[in-house]
């Protein structure tokens, strides 16, 4: 017996197993699927928020105070609160210049649409020789509005409230000035671009709140939020996965039991022909994770079928996966042979006596 | 080869020895047959021979080891070296077709079975064209002869074989027999076989008769 014969045998007996416990079994590829699909969601998620962190600053902080009157002297206390703390973008009430320096204020533009783009929302593309800016003016109040920025112009984009709703929602203000106007005194700055270390936002936030109960964000956060229906679809799968495992472990474990039961006149020829309790050990655990194997692979054949279904029921922005990640065949492999060495311990238990006639 | 001393074997729940103060000895390149009635001892005997029970009291001597100073791990290394085993029940794995079957101990063991000596086995037995079938697919007599095969290729000094004609037709009994006492001269090794049939008994170098302890 050469270890290829071994693992062609021992295929052979997952195979049989697979097809005398067909149905006990599905439930275990079953499992597999839903944590596939949990993997997937979380994978997709991770990989979202990260390609949206790219294109953030982390020691950004987004102050909005929701459609309330901005004063002078409210820009002065800001102004004077935060610039303890470090350097502040320009913020101004007076509409003769700009609330952020023309820079700084295109470059966020272009931060939180690519930041958009990344979560999938339904923006044009901005790599192109002309760039675009997004406003919530009514595209007839943003006429004469001619950005440029670094060598690029860019076309500002009116009526962003009707164009996607879920544009409102991401940057978490009702009213927001997104580019910087002149001569546009009934419209008033509600939102402003801070450059700030991470570790000075508490104390800004508790500052700003306490003093004029504003509300202080950061990007992250608001990606983090953005996230949240993962978070739910993750609770609703994590539920029905628990029970579908605890209830597939249940019949794994009676399977390999009654297997070894019926194979117990094998096991005992085993034993006179000199196999020792680690060969037996040995043996049973890789025929467990065979069978397993067996069950994943399947789970791997639908999960795309799930995923695909999944993503129509739900509109969720989800990779779809054909495989489980590392981690996850890690974690399935070891609960594998966790639940083998009970029935590998019975095979060693097997008293060879049985083999003769009397 | 094999010396049994004083030989006593009593079950803790019963009244009567299985048999008591038994010695006999064999040399090697001869053969024994273990004689009587069901109950009498053969199989228990075999057990005590091959290591998987111990004896009441007394001492058994294989190939100038006493069996009774080795730990279980000890009897275990000992049998897959020197000792084979045959059975009445056909003893082949299933899953496993005729040529995984007869190389099967070679993955215990460190012996080396080459493909050569099984094809030249399975041709000697007229068993060449059930190669690659499977257990399933054959007849209890070719089964039965593929486990003689098994136990044979490893060329052991010591083969033990319980009612191995048990369940086999006069002809395929008679060829099994044949061939276990062929081997023992040949290969000058020591074989004990249990049986209820006196004819095939008689073949043998020595023969051994148990009686029921309470048949006394």
């Amino acid at each position: 017996m050469t270890p290829q014969n071994t693992l062609q045998v021992s295929l052979r007996i997952g195979y049989q197993q697979w097809s005398a416990h067909r149905l006990a079994l599905f439930m275990i590829s079953l499992a597999f699927i839903m944590l596939i699909l949990i993997d997937a969601i979380t994978v997709s998620a991770e990989r979202h928020i990260q390609e949206a962190a790219k294109h953030i600053s982390k020691d950004q902080i987004w102050l909005s105070f929701y459609g309330r009157d901005f004063s002078d002297e409210h820009s002065r206390q800001i102004h004077q609160s935060l610039s303890t703390l470090g350097r502040v973008c320009p913020i101004s009430v007076n509409y003769d210049h700009l609330p952020f320096d023309s820079s700084q204020g295109v470059a966020w533009i272009y931060a939180s649409s690519s930041c958009m783009l990344t979560l999938n929302f339904p923006l044009q593309n901005l790599n192109t020789s002309f760039g675009y800016a997004f406003s919530t003016f009514s595209p007839d109040q943003i006429n004469h509005l001619n950005l440029r920025h670094q060598n690029q112009s860019y076309n500002v984009l009116g009526g962003l409230e009707v164009r996607n709703p879920a544009l409102r929602n991401f940057i978490h203000a009702t009213h927001i000035i997104w580019v910087p106007l002149l001569n546009t005194k009934s419209l008033k700055p509600t939102h402003f671009i801070l450059d700030h270390t991470q570790a000075s936002i508490d104390e800004i936030r508790a500052t700003l709140k306490n003093a004029h109960n504003w509300e202080v964000t950061s990007p992250m956060k608001i990606i983090t939020e953005h996230n949240q229906p993962n978070q739910d679809l993750l609770f609703f799968f994590w539920s029905l996965t628990i029970i579908a495992i605890l209830s597939g472990a249940a019949n794994f474990t009676h399977i390999m039991l009654s297997n070894i039961q019926s194979r117990q006149p094998e096991i005992a020829l085993r034993i006179m022909l000199g196999a020792k309790a680690h060969h037996l050990l040995l043996q049973f655990i890789i025929e467990s994770n065979l069978v397993i194997f067996i069950c994943l692979a399947w789970s791997c054949l639908l999960s795309p079928i799930a995923c695909a279904a999944l993503i129509h029921l739900t509109n969720l922005q989800l990779d779809i996966m054909f495989f489980p990640s590392l981690r996850m065949l890690i974690a399935i492999f070891s609960i594998g042979s966790l639940l083998s060495l009970y029935p590998a311990y019975m095979a060693k238990s097997t008293n060879p006596k049985l083999l003769f006639s009397s | 080869m094999i010396k049994v001393n004083q030989l006593t074997k009593q079950y803790p729940k019963s009244s009567h020895p299985v048999f008591k103060d038994l010695s006999f000895s064999l040399d090697a390149g001869q053969s024994m047959a273990l004689c009587g009635q069901s109950g009498s001892g053969k199989s228990t005997l075999i057990g005590l021979l091959c290591g998987l029970d111990s004896a009441t009291s007394g001492e058994i001597i294989l190939n100038n080891t006493s069996f009774h100073d080795l730990s279980l791990e000890e009897k275990s290394d000992f049998r897959a070296k020197f000792m084979s085993l045959v059975f009445q029940q056909v003893t082949l794995v299933p899953y496993l077709n005729v040529i995984e079957n007869i190389t099967l101990p070679s993955l215990y063991t460190d012996k080396k079975i080459d493909e050569s000596d099984v094809d030249h086995s399975l041709k000697q037995m007229n068993l060449m064209s059930v190669k690659y079938q499977f257990p399933h697919e054959l007849s209890i007599g070719q089964a039965q002869r593929i486990c003689l095969i098994r136990t044979l290729i490893t060329r052991p000094k010591i083969i033990l074989a319980d009612e191995p004609t048990g369940a086999l037709d006069p002809p395929n009994a008679a060829f099994i027999f044949q061939l276990l006492t062929d081997y023992c001269k040949t290969n000058q090794a020591g074989v004990i076989i249990a049986t209820h049939d006196w004819s095939l008994a008689e073949q043998c170098d020595h023969q051994l008769w148990l009686t029921p302890r309470d048949a006394k």
